[in-house]
């Protein structure tokens, strides 16, 4: 079968699926084993790109492993509530089960006076000294636990609404700082990835170009004897999806060389304040985000490329 | 098998390159495009393998009406036709094979008949055991022959030369002309532009003669 066009020539022979695939197959190592022409070019190409995805991604991971530090520390932050001086333990109780049906709170723990005390004496190293106390100063006391992600400032002001309540602590306001903070980061990593991005496409952009003019006398030939843009293009694009992938992995493996270089300095950092930090390096699916956005940037990069700088080559 | 109706060609700045031409070239024909340099030889072919176009006039080329095919169907109208140039315009990367095999690898050709045309192809221009060389370790007639074979591996019914003798001695522009010769005798038809006027005159073909873009009579 063959497609005749409107002009009465026959434009395309009926290629089979096994040959369509052969000839992608050939363009595709033909491009790969190019790069072995000029190593030291490439190679540097390579790892511009390669730091252009590896920023965003140093930042993603950031954030990324600070939020989950985060969740850590906000699953061990209660919320104190102390009761007002002389308040008996049944209205405590009362107050108890009424903060436990609220939404934002899973958990709440009640401390008779003497039971916090106790933990007083226990925790404080006070032990001896505070049994010279004529009477216990500490109030009976709620601690609350809020479920993670909840406005606590909203959940403070419910408590402290109550009346028996006296006070509300808590100790993790620069928690949601931080929160608010990251939230910023993560904004800036955003516009750093697109900008970055937008780099890569420009750095294969002029990649590609110069390939085409290093390649201008073989595209002439090749479209004399009749081959089409397609033809002249399908290595190219090719050429870019090799740099954007090589790239990408280049990036993965720079991104985790980071977080392990990071791991010792930030243990040291932990110890000091009793937490586990630690960078989570990239798992298996942002690899595979990091190396399909990889690829697509290369091939734009390829394909705006050629887009505009072959059709300008003709024969003749 | 090409057919021009007062033709002119008028490049970008002014130059009129043909003006007002005529003619026709039945099938199975071998004719000789003749005059002196710039007299319009090379934009006659290019306006064939529409690597220009007309700015008056028509040309026909198989039947097809040149000016109807699109630029996105030029590739296709090119393949039905085999191209030899003085410069020979081989890939210097490649080798002879590869070289020949082109028109076939753009246009998307079974493999095993591939090398079986490459090679009935390299054996018909007599450089069957270079294969495997590349462009620049053969002679000058020999680099000439590879571009003959690659404008004859797809079986084109028209094949075109500009100063396909050009750059070579009297005894391998014969051999070169004696090739043509077998090939217009299997029904190839042929046009040569040349300024060899020697070699024309012992042929005794047809002649076309450009006059500063005219027509005129040999």
């Amino acid at each position: 079968m063959v497609k005749i066009s409107p002009t009465g020539i026959p434009v395309r022979a009926n290629r089979s699926v096994k040959r369509w695939l052969s000839d992608h197959l050939d363009a595709c190592l033909d491009s790969l084993g190019r790069f072995v022409l000029s190593p030291l070019q490439t190679l540097i190409t390579l790892l511009v790109i390669a730091v252009a995805l590896c920023l965003p991604s140093m930042l993603y991971m950031l954030v990324k492993s600070v939020e989950s530090g985060m969740v850590n520390i906000q699953q061990s932050a209660d919320v104190s509530v102390y009761f007002s001086p002389g308040i008996d333990e049944e209205t405590s109780l009362q107050v108890q089960s009424k903060i436990l049906s609220l939404e934002s709170v899973s958990a709440a723990r009640f401390l008779s006076p003497d039971r916090a005390l106790q933990e007083f004496k226990e925790f404080s190293g006070l032990g001896e000294a505070l049994t010279e106390l004529s009477e216990n100063p500490l109030p009976a006391t709620l601690l609350v636990t809020p479920d993670v992600d909840q406005d606590i400032d909203a959940l403070i002001r419910t408590i402290e609404s109550f009346e028996a309540v006296d006070q509300v602590q808590f100790d993790f306001i620069w928690l949601q700082r931080l929160r608010a903070l990251l939230e910023v980061v993560d904004q800036i990593a955003l516009v750093l990835a697109a900008l970055l991005g937008t780099g890569v496409i420009l750095i294969l952009g002029n990649t590609i170009r110069l390939e085409i003019e290093s390649r201008r006398e073989e595209v002439a030939v090749v479209k004399l004897v009749g081959g089409t843009n397609a033809f002249v293009q399908r290595p190219l694009l090719y050429t870019g999806v090799w740099f954007g992938l090589l790239g990408a992995l280049i990036a993965w493996f720079l991104t985790n060389l980071f977080a392990w270089a990071m791991s010792k300095p930030l243990d040291s950092l932990g110890q000091l304040y009793l937490r586990d930090l630690s960078l989570v390096g990239l798992d298996s699916l942002e690899l595979l985000v990091l190396l399909v956005l990889g690829i697509f940037l290369g091939w734009l990069g390829a394909w705006i490329a050629a887009a505009r700088h072959l059709s300008a080559i003709e024969p003749g | 098998m090409i057919q021009f109706d007062s033709v002119s060609k008028r490049y970008p700045g002014g130059y009129e390159a043909l003006k007002n031409v005529s003619f026709q070239l039945p099938q199975g024909e071998m004719c000789f495009l003749t005059g002196h340099s710039g007299a319009g030889k090379s934009t006659l072919l290019k306006l064939i393998m529409l690597m220009e176009r007309a700015t008056q006039g028509q040309v026909i080329c198989q039947g097809v009406n040149l000016a109807r095919i699109s630029k996105k169907h030029i590739p296709y109208h090119r393949r039905r036709i085999g191209v030899v140039f003085q410069n020979h315009s081989l890939l210097n990367d490649r080798t002879v094979f590869d070289n020949v095999a082109l028109p076939l690898l753009v246009s998307g050709a079974p493999y095993q008949e591939t090398g079986r045309r490459v090679r009935a192809a390299l054996d018909k221009v007599g450089l069957l055991t270079k294969e495997k060389k590349l462009p620049v370790q053969l002679s000058g007639g020999e680099q000439q022959r590879v571009g003959i074979a690659r404008a004859v591996v797809h079986k084109p019914d028209l094949l075109l030369a500009d100063e396909p003798t050009g750059n070579l001695d009297p005894e391998l522009s014969a051999d070169i002309m004696k090739l043509f010769a077998d090939f217009n005798a299997v029904g190839v038809t042929m046009l040569i532009a040349t300024h060899d006027v020697d070699l024309i005159r012992r042929m005794g073909r047809a002649e076309i003669k450009l006059d500063s873009g005219r027509l005129a009579v040999p």
